[in-house]
């Protein structure tokens, strides 16, 4: 900024502005209030770098913080009940803006399938990567909560229920040579099936 | 109805219940053949007369648009000035859009019809043409 007076009377103006907005917006959720009044100081910084020196008119033109305000309010109360997307920080640091990142839909849906595989060497690494499996399934926005219980049930759940099931039963004698075998490939047919359906019935989403 | 100024009225119960409506859409088709930044959005907007509204409550729009995951952000360089967020669609978000496109004739013409004096159905819309 070159013309420093005429600058600095710019930015009181937009702060009090600003300020205006967060005061009549203090009924919102703070996340809500502290994104609405960062798109508004993003609009203002970008609509001065096109019209330098017109502060008061673009300020004119965005309207009455009171306005803005209630407005905000009753979109609040319209949205739906999906989860509040977190807001960053209102510096352009290149993200979406649209909220922390998820893992993108093959992640998911790869997830149970080298979980299911690694577990038949390392038990441990297996239980481990199907445990963040679900966390990352359940976190997605590409299922509703639906497929998500039959995702987890079939992908995670079951397996894991029939490999406890084996481990605990094994102790007890006399079981078959090829029992094993037989539900390793039942639980690999299964997390294969289960996560083949996820992929068939994932919403797709640009940039989630 | 007059043609003038509709920017500087303020607008009655009717048009404001009205462009609560249907300015979700409106702001979806300025998106369509591609991502628009902020103020190029407000400022279309405002051309178009009919939406007048001022500027400032579009953001809260754009906001829920952006949770409602029909528009996804994403910030550019700019030549002149600070970077810009550009609003852009997301399938969902042409999906409703393409949706209302195939609502708002029939509803348009359903109210139309309604409103017109019978002889004269089509005169009231195209008084300043």
């Amino acid at each position: 900024m070159k013309a420093e007076n005429a600058g600095a009377t710019e930015r009181a103006l937009v702060e009090r502005y600003l300020a205006a907005v967060g005061r009549e917006a203090s009924a919102l959720p703070a996340q809500r209030r502290q994104e609405l009044v960062a798109d508004l100081a993003e609009h203002i910084e970008v609509a001065l770098s096109e019209r330098p020196g017109e502060a008061r008119d673009i300020l004119g033109e965005l309207g009455d913080p009171r306005t803005i305000a209630t407005t905000a309010l009753q979109e609040a109360g319209s949205a739906g009940p999906g989860p509040v997307a977190e807001i960053g920080a209102p510096e352009p640091a290149g993200g979406s803006g649209t909220g922390r990142r998820r893992s993108p839909d093959w992640v998911v849906v790869g997830l149970p399938v080298v979980a299911m595989l690694l577990g038949i060497l390392v038990g441990a690494l297996g239980l481990v990567l199907r445990i963040i499996g679900v966390v990352v399934l359940c976190r997605s926005r590409h299922w509703d909560w639906n497929q998500k219980w039959v995702g987890v049930t079939v992908t995670a759940f079951l397996p894991t229920v029939i490999a406890l099931g084996y481990n605990v039963g094994v102790s007890a004698d006399g079981v078959p040579a090829y029992v094993p075998w037989l539900l390793t490939g039942l639980m690999l047919v299964m997390v294969a099936v289960g996560a083949g359906w996820l992929w068939k019935v994932r919403t797709p989403r640009e940039r989630v | 109805m007059e043609p003038s100024g509709p920017s500087r009225r303020t607008p009655g119960k009717a048009a404001s219940q009205l462009r609560k409506g249907v300015l979700e859409y409106c702001v979806l088709a300025l998106m369509r053949d591609g991502p628009r930044y902020g103020v190029e959005l407000l400022r279309e907007l405002g051309e178009t007369g009919a939406l007048a509204t001022s500027q400032g409550t579009v953001y809260p729009l754009l906001s829920r648009l952006r949770r409602d995951e029909l528009v996804v952000t994403s910030w550019r360089e700019s030549d002149s000035g600070p970077p810009r967020r550009y609003y852009e669609l997301t399938e969902a978000g042409h999906a409703a859009l393409t949706e209302f496109t195939g609502t708002w004739p029939g509803f348009r013409d359903a109210v139309d019809s309604l409103l017109a004096p019978r002889a004269c159905a089509r005169r009231s819309g195209e008084a300043g043409e």
